[in-house]
C-alpha cells in the first residue's frame, strides 16, 4: 500500500516536471524569437529589455532560466507582467480563481444531475422512441461549439425574448460574488453554467446508458432480479453500482479540465472575470508571463487531481491496487 | 480485404443514420466547393469591404449599410438577410460582405484544417500508437509518460499556448520559414493537441495484436519487426482508425472554430466559420445571422461526424464503446 503510494507520488512528479519543462519551453525557447521582447511587449525602451533580461536570467543558459522562471512562479511568486504595469500575475490569478470555480461547480452540478436522469431514463426505455430522441439530443449537445451556443443564448435571453416573462429575470452579463449576494450569485451564474454543461450532459448521458446496459448483463444483477429486487432497485442500487466507476473517473477528469482552464471560452462569451478570460484578455495584449502562469497552474492542478482520482479508485475497488483487474 | 471494406462501407450506408450523415456531409461540401460560383453568379467579392457598396431588394437598389431603426437613425446596420436565392442572402457583415458568401468560403478552409489536422493527428498517433504497443518496454513507458504530459494540458488551453507563440510570428526553422498566416500553422497545432486521444485507443490495439497468433507465427517464420509492423500489425489498426477519423475530425473542426474565435486560427481576410462568429459578435443583436449561420454550419458538419464515427463503430465493433 505505501509503497504503491510512494510510487504513484514519484511518478506524479515526474510528470509535473515534464510538463513545466515543456511549457517553459514552448513560451521561452521556441527558435526564432527572443523572449525578452515578448515579455516587454511592444515598443519597449532599451532599459526595459536589458533590465528584463537580467532579472529572467535571458543572457543565461536555458537550464538556469528554467529555474528562475519556476522559482518566479511556485516559490517566491512574483512574476510580474510587463505589459499590464507591473501586475503581480499569481495574486491576479488565485483573484480570478473563485469565479471559474463557482461557474464550473455549479456546471458540474448541472451535467452530474441531468445525464444521471437522461441516461437511466434512455438506458431502462432502450429502443423506444424516448431513448433514440435522448441520444440525438445529446448528439446535438456535443456538437455544438460552446461560444457559439453562448452566444445564441445570449441573444435570447438578453435581447430578443428579455422582455417576455421566460427571461425577464436574466441579469446582464456579468459575475456577483457570492458574499455580496448568494441569489445573485446563483442568477449570474445559471445560464453560463448551464451552457458550459450541455455538451458534458450530451456525453456522460451516452456513457452511462452503455455502461448501465453492459451491467444489466452481469450475473449479480440476475441474482438480484431472482431475489425479487423490483425494477427500482435493480436499475438504481446494483446497476449503478456496477457501472459507476467509470463514470466518476471520467466526471474527475473534466472537472479539473474545466478548472484548469476549459471553461475559457464560456467565461469570453459571459464575460465571467474567470481565470479563463484573465488568460483571453492576455492573448490581446501577449502578455506571455500571465498566460504561462495560467498553463502551468491548469498543467499542475490537472496532474494532481488525476492522481487523488486515481487513489480514490484504487481505494474504492481494490483489484485495481493488487493489478488482478486491468481496468 | 478490399471486399470488407467495401462491404462495411455499403453496411454503413444502408443504416439510415448512416446514409443521412453522409448525405448531410456529402452536400456541405459539395456547397462550399461550389463557393466560387455563388460569388461568380452573384458578382460579389466576398473578401474586400465594401461599406458604400448597393445592391439590388424587389427590384430596387438598396444601400448595404441601412440607417438604425432608432428614433434618430443614429448609425448604419448591415443590410439583413432576406432568405431568397440571389446576392446578400443572407445579409452583409459590417464590413458590407456577402454573409452567404463568406460562409461557403469560410468552410471551406474549416473542412480544410479540419480534414488536414485529423489525417495528420492519426498518423502521428499511429506512429507512437505501434512503437509503443508493439515494442514495449521503456519504449512503451516514455512514450506512454509522454502521452500522459500532453493530456494533462487542457487541450484549448495547450492549442491557445502554441498558437500565441506562432500565430502573428511565423515558424523559422533553419531554411523552412512557415508565414504569420499560413494554414499550416493551424493545422499542426490542432492535430498536435489531439495526438494523446487518438494515440491511446491505437497503442490499446497494437499491444493486442502484437501479441496475437498470426504474428507469433510471422515471428517465428523469422519476419523482421518492420515488415511484421508493415504487414500484419497496421493492417490490424485500420479500422480502429476508420472509427477514429470521423470523431477526430469533428474535434479538430471544434478546435479550430474556437481557435478562430478567439483569432488565433485563421488570419484575415481568409476566412473560417469560427471567424465569422466572431465577426458576428458584434452584431449579435441587429444581425444575429451573421454568427449564427456559420455556427448552425458548424453544429450540421460536426454532428454529421459524430454520427457516422459511431455508425462505423457500430458496424465494426458491435460490443464496444459508447
Amino acid at each position: 500500500m505505501i509503497r504503491s503510494l510512494a510510487s504513484r507520488t514519484g511518478q506524479m512528479l515526474l510528470v509535473i516536471f515534464g510538463i513545466s519543462v515543456l511549457v517553459f519551453c514552448i513560451f521561452f525557447a521556441t527558435p526564432g524569437a527572443d523572449p525578452t521582447a515578448r515579455i516587454a511587449g511592444r515598443g519597449a525602451s532599451p532599459q526595459v529589455v536589458a533590465r528584463i533580461r537580467a532579472e529572467y536570467g535571458f543572457d543565461r543558459p536555458l537550464p538556469v532560466q528554467y529555474a528562475k522562471m519556476m522559482e518566479k512562479l511556485f516559490i517566491s511568486r512574483d512574476l510580474t507582467s510587463f505589459v499590464n504595469h507591473g501586475q503581480r500575475v499569481v495574486p491576479e490569478v488565485l483573484q480570478a480563481a473563485p469565479v471559474t470555480l463557482s461557474l464550473v461547480l455549479w456546471a458540474a452540478f448541472f451535467w452530474g444531475s441531468g445525464s444521471l436522469v437522461f441516461g437511466i431514463a434512455s438506458a431502462v426505455l432502450r429502443d423506444s422512441w424516448v431513448d433514440r430522441l435522448l441520444m440525438v439530443l445529446g448528439l446535438i449537445g456535443l456538437s455544438m461549439p460552446v461560444f457559439w451556443l453562448g452566444e445564441v443564448v445570449n441573444l435570447v435571453t438578453q435581447s430578443r425574448w428579455h422582455d417576455t416573462f421566460l427571461f425577464r429575470w436574466v441579469p446582464p452579463l456579468g459575475y456577483v460574488p457570492f458574499s455580496q449576494s448568494p441569489f445573485g450569485w446563483a442568477k449570474a451564474l445559471f445560464l453560463p453554467s448551464l451552457t458550459l454543461a450541455v455538451s458534458f450532459i450530451g456525453l456522460y448521458a451516452r456513457v452511462l446508458r452503455s455502461e448501465l446496459l453492459t451491467a444489466m448483463g452481469e450475473d449479480s444483477i440476475r441474482t438480484a432480479r431472482a431475489k425479487g429486487a423490483g425494477p427500482v432497485r435493480v436499475w438504481l442500487w446494483h446497476g449503478l453500482r456496477l457501472s459507476w466507476l467509470s463514470y466518476v473517473s471520467l466526471f474527475g477528469l473534466d472537472f479539473a479540465q474545466l478548472l484548469g482552464g476549459g471553461a475559457l471560452l464560456t467565461e469570453v462569451v459571459f464575460a465571467m472575470p474567470g481565470v479563463g478570460r484573465l488568460t483571453y484578455q492576455a492573448l490581446a495584449t501577449l502578455d506571455l508571463p500571465l498566460i504561462m502562469a495560467t498553463v502551468m497552474y491548469a498543467a499542475v492542478f490537472v496532474v494532481i487531481a488525476n492522481a487523488l482520482v486515481d487513489g480514490l479508485y484504487a481505494l474504492l475497488d481494490p483489484r485495481i491496487m493488487e493489478g488482478r483487474h486491468g481496468r | 480485404m478490399e471486399g470488407s471494406y467495401r462491404r462495411i462501407i455499403r453496411a454503413v450506408l444502408t443504416r439510415r443514420d448512416g446514409a443521412f450523415a453522409a448525405l448531410l456531409l456529402v452536400s456541405i461540401i459539395l456547397a462550399c466547393l461550389s463557393a466560387p460560383l455563388y460569388a461568380a453568379l452573384n458578382g460579389i467579392d466576398p473578401f474586400s469591404s465594401d461599406i458604400a457598396g448597393t445592391t439590388v431588394r424587389n427590384g430596387r437598389s438598396v444601400d448595404l449599410m441601412q440607417p438604425n431603426d432608432n428614433p434618430l437613425h443614429l448609425g448604419l446596420s448591415p443590410i439583413g438577410p432576406d432568405w431568397r436565392p440571389g446576392p446578400y442572402a443572407l445579409g452583409a457583415d459590417s464590413q458590407g460582405r456577402d454573409v452567404a458568401a463568406r460562409v461557403l468560403y469560410g468552410g471551406r478552409n474549416s473542412l480544410l484544417i479540419a480534414a488536414a489536422s485529423a489525417t495528420v493527428c492519426l498518423c502521428l498517433a499511429a506512429c507512437i500508437g505501434i512503437c509503443a504497443g508493439y515494442f514495449g518496454g521503456w519504449i512503451d513507458l516514455i512514450l506512454s509518460r509522454i502521452l500522459d504530459m500532453l493530456w494533462a494540458i487542457p487541450v484549448y488551453l495547450f492549442a491557445i499556448s502554441l498558437s500565441v507563440v506562432t500565430v502573428g510570428h511565423g515558424i523559422r526553422l533553419g531554411p523552412v520559414t512557415i508565414g504569420a498566416d499560413n494554414l499550416l500553422i493551424p493545422i499542426g497545432i490542432i492535430a498536435l493537441v489531439y495526438v494523446p486521444y487518438a494515440a491511446r485507443p491505437l497503442r490499446a490495439r497494437a499491444l493486442s495484436l502484437s501479441q496475437a497468433g498470426f504474428v507469433m507465427a510471422a515471428r517465428g517464420m523469422g519476419a523482421s519487426d518492420w515488415r511484421i509492423l508493415w504487414r500484419e500489425i497496421l493492417p490490424g489498426l485500420t479500422p480502429t482508425m476508420a472509427v477514429l477519423a470521423p470523431l477526430v475530425m469533428a474535434l479538430c473542426m471544434l478546435a479550430e472554430s474556437a481557435l478562430s474565435f478567439l483569432s488565433l486560427g485563421v488570419q484575415a481576410p481568409a476566412a473560417s466559420w469560427g471567424t465569422i462568429i466572431q465577426d458576428g459578435e458584434g452584431l449579435l443583436y441587429t444581425r444575429p445571422v451573421v454568427a449564427i449561420a456559420p455556427g448552425v454550419a458548424i453544429v450540421l458538419t460536426v454532428l454529421a461526424l459524430n454520427v457516422l464515427g459511431n455508425a462505423l463503430r457500430d458496424q465494426l465493433d458491435p460490443k464496444g464503446g459508447a
